[in-house]
């Protein structure tokens, strides 16, 4: 239907509403913030719609745009670690302060802490526990669109539930 | 240990976030995804361009006028002296012999006082070349 210029509005804002939740939400955990969320994925659909008749079709629509959102996400991260040149910043330590003063999170002291052990998790740990924990998705689907084996995803994640246990029997 | 109870979503959205947020998407997205006029392409180009061309033309300007005006004060200064040596009335140029020319004299004389600004432009149309004046007299 995207392929027929006629068309390719209505295809797109249906891909907007189909999506628009999932890939939300598939952000905001990555990145915390409404704000950088709304502007990140404005952008993954924008590159959506720019690369839409391109799309080949060998993996799923689903699984492209998430790609697309993921990579958004891990550029806004690294450029937020490295911006004006200067030495690392602990942005993972900065999104953990900001949840108690972020006026959109409403979760009890448990659940904030619970988030503040994810939000210590390696940026790639973080995510595949994101994808597998929060969003229940599959390792098949989860190795397509990170392009990792689901070997690897499976110790990845196992690692990450270890490390938050921990965190949460010692704090 | 990771109970069900950690899966609800401790985060929120602003009021009929999603209810229009589709609208919003669409509309940002076909704005910034049309395509530019060529003018508008081009236009940075075209100002880098202009920018660079500017800069070369008032170098160029800058080293004409300030490079001519130290010439012509350095002839001027080499006539005035030779003029005051002759005591105004005449003044005898010469260049010496080489590759570009046979040698040359020149003489400037009269009855009257020379007009030191007439020597100075006659001087400069024939492209007299200071360095080559060899001496100045009357």
């Amino acid at each position: 239907m995207f392929r027929d210029p006629t068309r390719k509005n209505y295809a797109f804002n249906l891909i907007i509403r189909k999506y628009q939740e999932r890939l939300y939400w598939h952000i905001r955990k990555m990145v915390v913030s409404h704000d950088d969320t709304d502007d990140l994925l404005q952008n993954t659909f924008l590159k959506a719609l720019e690369g839409l008749e391109s799309f080949r079709e060998e993996s799923q629509l689903f699984t492209w745009l998430y790609r697309i959102a993921t990579n958004e996400a891990l550029t806004f991260l690294r450029k937020k670690r490295t911006r004006f040149m200067l030495p690392l910043v602990d942005v993972e330590g900065q999104l953990s302060n900001s949840l108690e003063s972020d006026v959109y999170f409403n979760g009890d002291d448990m659940q904030l802490k619970f988030q503040k052990a994810v939000l210590k998790l390696p940026e790639k740990q973080r995510l595949v526990f994101n994808m597998k924990y929060f969003e229940e998705m599959k390792y098949e689907e989860i190795s397509e669109i990170l392009g990792t084996s689901v070997g690897a995803l499976k110790a990845s994640y196992h690692h990450a539930v270890d490390k938050i246990e921990k965190f949460l029997k010692d704090d | 240990m990771l109970n069900d109870e950690l899966k609800r979503n401790p985060f929120q959205v602003p009021e009929n976030y999603f209810d229009l947020l589709a609208t919003r998407i669409q509309s940002n997205c076909q704005s910034k995804s049309e395509p530019r006029s060529i003018f508008s392409v081009w236009k940075p180009r075209l100002a880098f361009a202009g920018g660079i061309a500017a800069v070369i033309l008032l170098s160029i300007s800058f080293f004409s006028y300030f490079g001519a005006d130290n010439k012509a004060s350095s002839l001027d200064a080499a006539i005035r002296n030779a003029v005051y040596v002759s005591d105004g009335y005449g003044l005898q140029v010469s260049y010496p012999y080489n590759s570009r020319s046979r040698g040359f004299s020149y003489v400037f004389a009269g009855n009257k006082k020379i007009d030191e600004d007439i020597m100075i432009k006659h001087l400069a149309l024939r492209n007299v070349n200071l360095n080559d004046i060899v001496s100045a007299r009357y």
